[in-house]
């Protein structure tokens, strides 16, 4: 009897361990007190818009690839890249940086503003925050498509939902794009603008003139395959007259000096210096006597501008001396170079292959190709109008005696502008055809000739095997040389 | 205090005052009455031993008035007797039962071995202490069946341990440690780049914290039967260590106090260093850079050797541009020629000196050990030390007839500094053989720093920049990028029994397992990185609160019966704060996160998780023939979701003792058992909840993210059943010995962090991912093929083979990767084991010739495909032990078959120009047409291609397969030379028992298919292996003993 006294006694005792405070407090240890349950939308969009850029200039994909694909920069050694050696798994990064980066917090800011709308228009107006977040989705979108291709979209973003989305091809892309730009376009209202908007300040005209700047750079990308979409598309816009149109206008992220908010080329530059002057543009720019030369590129050390060879191998690009060729200005080395994400030159340029293809545009095609050319100067630092005058009078540059039809002569100035926006540059070489990019000097190592495309990274290969497939199929292959939907020629 | 110190000091003295006195008498059967030659004679609690001669007789040296003496023989019950007095002992031992081994099972519960449904094996402390390593998992190595350690290399580094393979792509797949009772944590803290070889520091996992001399004994339960009742974490198998403690001592009739000693003295050096070439050197091409002064100069810049041929042309080297008073090599040219001072100079001899001391005491009611050790490790790298000192108290108390409490306690203080930088790109050897010019001399590397403390590198970025280009002088990196580190550690329980009546008995306890782990790096202003101070505090506690109701009860002669119900509460709080500094550093030499030349980051984290448990066993026995046990478990964990965090498992295992049915000729122990078991496991706290990651600002704005990795509210808990069978028979008088297992396990909803595509807006979410099965055989073997009164000889083989498969994914999942690098990724697809690498293989025609293009370069899949799998064919051991009289030899060989890694090293070796095959046959002289036929026209190549177009295109940095090896290897691993002097030399001495040793560790790779590394590759204790890069060389070490009892 005595016993089970003690028995009831400690199975007591052993309950009352077991149970103390079992499922309660359970969600309570649960909850992690590291990370905030919701954050102002804000702050998500300053991630987003540092993380875009980020990108943009990263080592891989900004240095190697895109200011590489316009020949901008050449390798002064491990130059397989300028070779287009890239090797698929150096593209991982930039596809998950941004697809699970900005792409995602974007997102996030539209399904916050769509699902709990009371809950964030303390942060801007609803609408606004979409409208903000749908532009800068729509301008990423179009950066990885003009890289690739067919990519995902209609189906991204849904994360355990859809974790293998399919790749829509790129003229459905394109329709997506114009769609997305509408929709933002449209759905603004007068209410305040964004918070945390690290571009505009919340500024709603300034954004209006984005997304008018930024669908007209689409549609002209699918003129030659969509004319009359194209020429819609581009009349709306610029019928708005609200565009980016003068520097003030530019879409910039002003970098600060130090890390971690500076520009990823300054960081990168502290440890490492791969990239000098590429031949390409030096030469050209040396032609035209362009003023902007001291702006893109530093002297060497005999007082001269000399481009390093494009395309180097590694033997030889390791035997030029950094001291005989021109490295990169210091002004782009700085810490706060801005990350362009579109500017005014850009807009005048567009208008000017406008007026070109017939279509209505603003002013003469020649008066915006004046324009952009001196917009461009302008934002490189170069006020002195006479000289700006005098090098849009010079034969090879004055749009009426330029060499070649007015795709040529567009390109070749809108490259030059370009500097510091690789892919954009990339991808007008690719449209306009306007010449000017090298082989590399010592052979081509993957593929046959200047790439048309990115191979996608392998990240895909082996996590969305079977969308990727797809998507390779949709573009005709996943080769270099694969020409994308709106490159014709 | 010094009277105090006085009275210890006469404590001492009087325990060495035991007369030695000559002991002698015979041994025989006790049913035959026959005398039995070969039994070991042993007297209690020592060393000092004989066997009996062949006609059954011994003689040794022992103390009559407290002494007892142990008779042990396999296939008799092992007996001991008390002196009390006598000096003449005759014994009759009994037969057929000396298989009542008892071995410490689950929740340190002691069973006779024979009852068990499931495999364990048993280590004593001489496998850990005769042969000495700083990590005791180490020591574990090739001496159990199915147990799978790889190790790193230099000091303090990781070892992992795999019981049975990896059975699981989540977590690390390791065992839990337990330490009596307390459940050990065993974190490494690793970096995914660590863990890929692409970076950072080894710092080991904290088991390591263990001291290898305050074990008694180490019970590795292999399969989830036997480690159901620990719970989730044991779902890899439980390591189960008792440590020493006095009762062992009381237990043998001594009283007052005993001491003994032990030390050690161990010397490392490094033994696998890759073949290096010594034709030509440094550059990128056979061309000078530029002539001065008629001197040529060579591109001191460019960190790999394909450079002009060493033929002793006088240049300028790198260091003949430094401009100081008395710089006796400034502007001499000197020959270009093989190196005279190598890689091997690089490293110096490490020295390991271990030391033990320990006091034990006991009364009629009381008992404790006291003791302490002290390790103290230089490194093969300069600089660099760990120095570990364990203190540890054990003691027990029969408070009253029914009470007793007994308590242990444990402080271990680590500290280490100097650590060297691991992997790709960061590990010294990374500037040696991956990125290196051959010509250079490490003597001459040694003056690392100019008089006015400025950085002197081989890799100037060129004559007037002596500043580094990719490289700092390694001597730089060894004395001015120095880490340190410490870890302090108490773990320990109070445990209070009360014996309720003869049937039950109740157990309170609480155990605890703490430590803090701070970590400090540098990086020096003047190097080639940015000068950086980082600051890393970890603490961590679990404490679990046990209380068991025990019973034991003879229903009536044939059926006992014995069990226990119990609850356990646990919870661990972890805690981390970490800063480092931004931008490099305002002031050099200032080692301070404030020093951050653009201010500094601040990471501080915590998480907590709590488990209740209610758990439960019976345990039948038959006619001491049949054994059945039953267990149950429920856990509530904090870390599900509410309505999925309860979870019950259930386990059954039966043995049956055959042979004391029926008869078999020369079986002399026969059973069979047969047991299934489930374990649960939960995940890690924070996986069920939506929140964002904060960044730093920018500028004034707040800056938040949304977390790359998606969590999931719906998680169930996951669940593993295993199946397992065995048998054990031992014939011919138990000379022969077998022990066979089959198991077979399946991981149903595995809790994993699945990496998925980006596209999805993450790049993993966290999901019941799939089923995993894991199956194999392990079979242990020994035999004593020689046994006579003065020599014995006893041989031991083991052998596993594991296999497993990852057999479904959650839909939307094609794959679980592991991690990638350089496009090699690790990854587990359904079909396929967990662990296989997938990259770009060769392409070959029907005849399984390599195709080339018609430039005679080799062509390629379009896809990546798998190359190879981390899985070993099998595994095993062969050990020997030879023993006369006092003198004993003990070897080891093991093996594994099989198992695939990728190096780096070989990789990048031949693209940078370094390695040996990059100069042979002419390759760079001539060029080379690679074996293989074209895709064009399948004729034989013909087309000759340069070295370096070959050592660019057609490896692994290309065509990853290229540099894909068999990891296959033999290594002598341990051997081993014992001494024990025997008593009436040692007679007249303060000493008793004392013995000495000779030994050695990784003597010897004796078979390996990769060239330039060592096969065994481990970085950390994770999942993510198989990795190679800059591999730090294999170290070997000789070694001394001493013990002594005072």
């Amino acid at each position: 009897m005595k016993m089970n006294k003690q028995l009831f006694l400690l199975m007591g005792l052993i309950g009352a361990i077991a149970f103390t405070g079992c499922r309660k407090d359970f969600e309570e240890i649960n909850t992690n007190p590291n990370e905030p349950t919701s954050v102002s939308p804000g702050f998500l969009l300053t991630a987003s818009q540092k993380r875009i850029m980020d990108e943009y200039y990263d080592a891989f994909w900004g240095s190697r690839r895109g200011m590489q694909l316009a020949q901008y920069w050449s390798s002064n050694q491990y130059s397989n890249e300028s070779r287009y050696r890239f090797r698929v798994e150096t593209a991982n990064g930039a596809w998950r940086d941004f697809y699970a980066g900005p792409l995602a917090d974007l997102q996030r800011i539209i399904d916050l503003n769509t699902d709990t709308p009371e809950d964030v228009n303390g942060f801007g107006s609803n609408a606004n925050q979409i409208a903000v977040a749908k532009l800068l989705q729509a301008w990423t979108y179009q950066h990885l498509t003009d890289a690739y291709g067919a990519i995902p979209m209609s189906e991204a973003l849904m994360g355990v939902e859809n974790t293998t989305p399919a790749y829509d091809d790129q003229a459905t892309v394109y329709t997506n794009l114009l769609t997305l730009i509408n929709d933002a376009l449209s759905g603004m209202d007068g209410g305040a603008g964004p918070s945390g908007d690290q571009i505009y300040g919340g500024d709603m005209d300034m954004w209006t003139k984005f997304g008018n700047s930024l669908k007209l750079r689409v549609a002209m990308r699918m003129a030659d395959v969509s004319p009359a979409a194209a020429q819609a598309a581009a009349e709306q816009a610029l019928g708005t007259g609200m565009l980016i149109v003068g520097n003030e206008d530019n879409a910039l992220f002003n970098y600060l000096p130090g890390a971690p908010n500076n520009n990823p080329i300054n960081e990168d530059y502290k440890t490492r210096n791969d990239f000098a002057a590429s031949n390409t543009m030096v030469d050209v720019l040396a032609s035209l006597n362009d003023p902007r030369m001291g702006a893109y590129y530093a002297m060497n050390a005999d007082g001269e501008y000399v481009g390093e060879v494009y395309g180097l191998d590694e033997a030889n690009a390791a035997l030029t001396p950094n001291a005989a060729v021109s490295q990169r200005a210091e002004g782009i080395l700085a810490g706060d170079f801005p990350g362009i994400f579109f500017d005014a030159a850009q807009t005048h340029f567009l208008a000017a292959e406008a007026a070109e293809r017939g279509w209505t545009s603003i002013l003469s095609a020649e008066e915006h190709y004046n324009a952009a050319i001196g917009l461009s100067m302008n934002f490189w630092g170069i006020d002195d109008e006479a000289a700006i005058a005098d090098y849009i009078a010079q034969a090879d540059v004055a749009y009426g005696t330029a060499a070649g039809d007015w795709k040529e002569k567009i390109g070749r100035q809108k490259w030059i502008a370009l500097y510091m926006q690789g892919y954009e540059g990339w991808a007008e070489w690719r449209r306009l055809d306007f010449g000017i990019l090298q082989l590399p000097a010592d052979g081509v190592l993957e593929g046959d000739g200047i790439p048309h495309r990115m191979e996608y990274p392998l990240d895909e290969q082996t996590l969305n095997n079977a969308s990727w497939s797809a998507g390779v199929t949709a573009n005709g292959g996943d080769a270099l040389n694969t020409p994308l939907w709106w490159d014709v020629n | 205090m010094k009277a105090q110190l006085l009275f210890f000091m006469a404590l001492l003295f009087a325990g060495t005052s035991w007369a030695q006195t000559q002991v002698s008498g015979t041994v025989t059967d006790k049913s035959s009455g026959e005398s039995l030659p070969g039994v070991t004679v042993v007297v209690d609690g020592t060393g000092t031993g004989v066997f009996t001669d062949l006609d059954g007789r011994f003689s040794l040296q022992a103390d009559p008035s407290s002494d007892a003496l142990v008779f042990s023989f396999v296939g008799y019950n092992t007996t001991r007797i008390k002196l009390d007095g006598n000096t003449t002992v005759n014994v009759k031992l009994e037969s057929g039962v000396a298989l009542d081994e008892v071995v410490v099972t689950a929740l340190g519960v002691s069973r006779e071995k024979k009852a068990l449904g499931y495999s364990v094996q048993e280590l004593g402390n001489d496998a850990f202490t005769q042969a000495k390593t700083e990590n005791v998992v180490r020591s574990m190595t090739g001496k159990i069946a199915g147990v799978q350690v790889t190790s790193g290399t230099s000091i303090g580094s990781s070892s992992k341990i795999l019981l049975r393979g990896a059975s699981s792509i989540t977590g690390d797949n390791q065992p839990l440690f337990v330490v009596d009772g307390v459940p050990m944590d065993n974190s490494d803290y690793s970096t995914a780049n660590q863990q890929r070889s692409a970076g950072g520091y080894d710092y080991g996992n904290a088991i390591q914290d263990l001291n290898p001399d305050d074990i008694e004994s180490v019970s590795v339960l292999k399969g989830p039967a036997a480690a159901a009742l620990y719970g989730s974490r044991a779902s890899n198998g439980a390591i189960v260590i008792t440590t020493k403690s006095g009762a062992g001592y009381q237990a043998s009739g001594k009283r007052g106090l005993g001491v003994s000693v032990s030390s050690s003295v161990m010397f490392n050096d490094v033994y696998v260093l890759p073949d290096y070439q010594n034709s030509y050197g440094g550059g990128p091409g056979t061309a000078w850079v530029d002539t001065i002064g008629g001197h040529p100069i060579p591109d001191y810049g460019y960190d790999g050797s394909w450079g002009p041929a060493l033929d002793g042309t006088l240049v300028r080297h790198w260091d003949s541009w430094y401009d100081y008073e008395g710089d006796e090599d400034f502007g001499v040219a000197r020959p270009w020629a093989p190196t005279e001072s190598d890689v091997e100079e690089f490293f110096q001899t490490g020295v390991t000196y271990s030391n033990n001391f320990s006091v034990t005491g006991a009364s009629d009611v009381s008992s404790f050990r006291l003791s302490y050790t002290n390790h103290n490790q230089t490194g093969v790298y300069e600089n660099s030390s760990l120095n570990r000192n364990t203190l540890s108290f054990a003691g027990a108390n029969q408070v009253s007839e029914k009470l007793k409490a007994s308590v242990s306690a444990n402080y271990v203080q680590s500290i280490g500094e100097g650590r060297p930088l691991t992997g790709y790109g960061e590990s010294v050897m990374s500037q040696f053989t991956q990125w290196g010019q051959r010509q250079l001399s490490m003597d001459r590397l040694r003056n690392y720093m100019n008089p006015d403390g400025s950085h002197r590198t081989w890799n100037r970025n060129s004559v007037t920049d002596a500043s580094p280009h990719y490289w700092d002088n390694p001597f730089w990196e060894r004395y001015m990028n120095v880490q340190n580190d410490q870890r302090d550690r108490v773990f320990g329980n109070i445990t209070l029994n009360y014996q309720i009546n003869d049937v039950f008995s109740l157990m309170g306890r609480a155990l605890t397992d703490f430590y803090i782990d701070r970590r400090e790096e540098r990086i020096a202003v003047g190097g080639v990185r940015e000068p950086y101070y980082s600051e890393y505090t970890r603490q961590l506690q679990e404490t679990n609160l046990d209380a068991y109701l025990n019973f034991v009860k003879d229903l009536n002669d044939d059926l006992n019966i014995t069990g226990f119900l119990g609850v356990n509460r646990r919870i661990r709080d972890y805690k981390s704060l970490g800063a480092y500094t931004l931008g490099g550093l305002n002031t050099a030499g200032l080692y301070t996160v404030t020093n951050g030349a653009s201010g500094y980051e601040v990471l501080d984290y915590q998480d907590q998780k709590v488990v209740n448990s209610v758990l439960g066993s019976v345990s039948l026995g038959f006619q001491r023939t049949l054994f059945l046990d039953i267990t149950g478990r429920n856990d509530w964990s904090s870390t599900l979701p509410t309505e999925n965090n309860s979870y019950f498992y259930p386990s059954a295992t039966a043995s049956y003792v055959f042979s004391e049915v029926v008869d078999i000729p020369a079986l002399s122990f026969g059973k069979v058992r047969v047991g299934w078991a489930q374990v649960g496991n939960d995940t890690d706290p924070y996986r069920t909840g939506v929140t964002y990651a904060i960044n730093t600002n920018f500028g004034s704005s707040g800056s938040a993210t949304v977390p790359n990795a998606q969590n999931n509210p719906n998680l169930r808990p996951e669940i593993t059943s295993s199946f397992e069978a065995g048998v054990e028979a031992n014939f011919f008088l138990d000379r022969l010995r077998l022990d066979f297992t089959y198991y077979n396990s399946t991981t149903k909803d595995l809790i994993f962090n699945v990496p998925v595509s980006a596209a999805s807006g993450y790049s993993s979410t966290v999901l019941n991912a799939g089923e995993t099965n894991n199956k194999g055989i392990e079979l242990a073997l020994s035999g004593t093929p020689v046994m006579t009164e003065d020599f014995r000889w006893d041989i031991g083989f083991n052998f596993a083979k594991n296999q497993n498969e990852l057999v479904s994914l959650a839909d939307g999942v094609e794959n679980i990767r592991y991690t990638s690098l350089f496009g090699v990724t690790l990854e587990a697809r359904p079909g396929q084991p967990l662990g296989t690498f997938y990259g770009y293989d060769f392409l070959y025609d029907d005849a399984g010739n390599k195709l080339v293009d018609d430039d005679g370069f080799y062509l390629y899949t379009d896809e990546v495909v798998p190359i190879g799998t981390i899985l070993p064919d099998f595994t095993g051991g062969v050990n020997t032990t030879l023993q006369y009289k006092n003198l004993s030899f003990y070897a080891l060989v093991d093996f594994q078959k099989g198992g695939s890694i990728h190096s780096y090293s070989n990789q990048w070796g031949k693209y940078s120009g370094t390695l040996a095959e990059t100069a042979e046959n002419n390759i760079r002289e001539e060029g080379i047409v690679v074996e293989g036929v074209y895709a064009s026209t399948g004729e034989a190549n013909t087309s000759v291609i340069g070295a370096q177009d070959h050592f660019f295109a057609n490896q692994g940095y290309v065509i990853h397969a290229a540099d894909q090896y068999d990891a296959s290897f033999v290594k002598l691993r341990e051997m081993r030379l014992d001494y024990n002097l025997p008593s009436d030399m040692t007679s007249g001495l303060p000493f008793s028992n004392i013995s000495v040793g000779v030994f050695g560790r990784n003597l010897a790779i004796l078979h390996k298919n990769v060239p330039h590394i060592d096969p065994e590759v481990a970085t950390s204790a994770s999942n993510v292996q198989g990795f190679e890069g800059g591999q730090l060389p294999a170290e070997r070490t000789i070694g001394i003993n001493l013990k002594f009892n005072l």
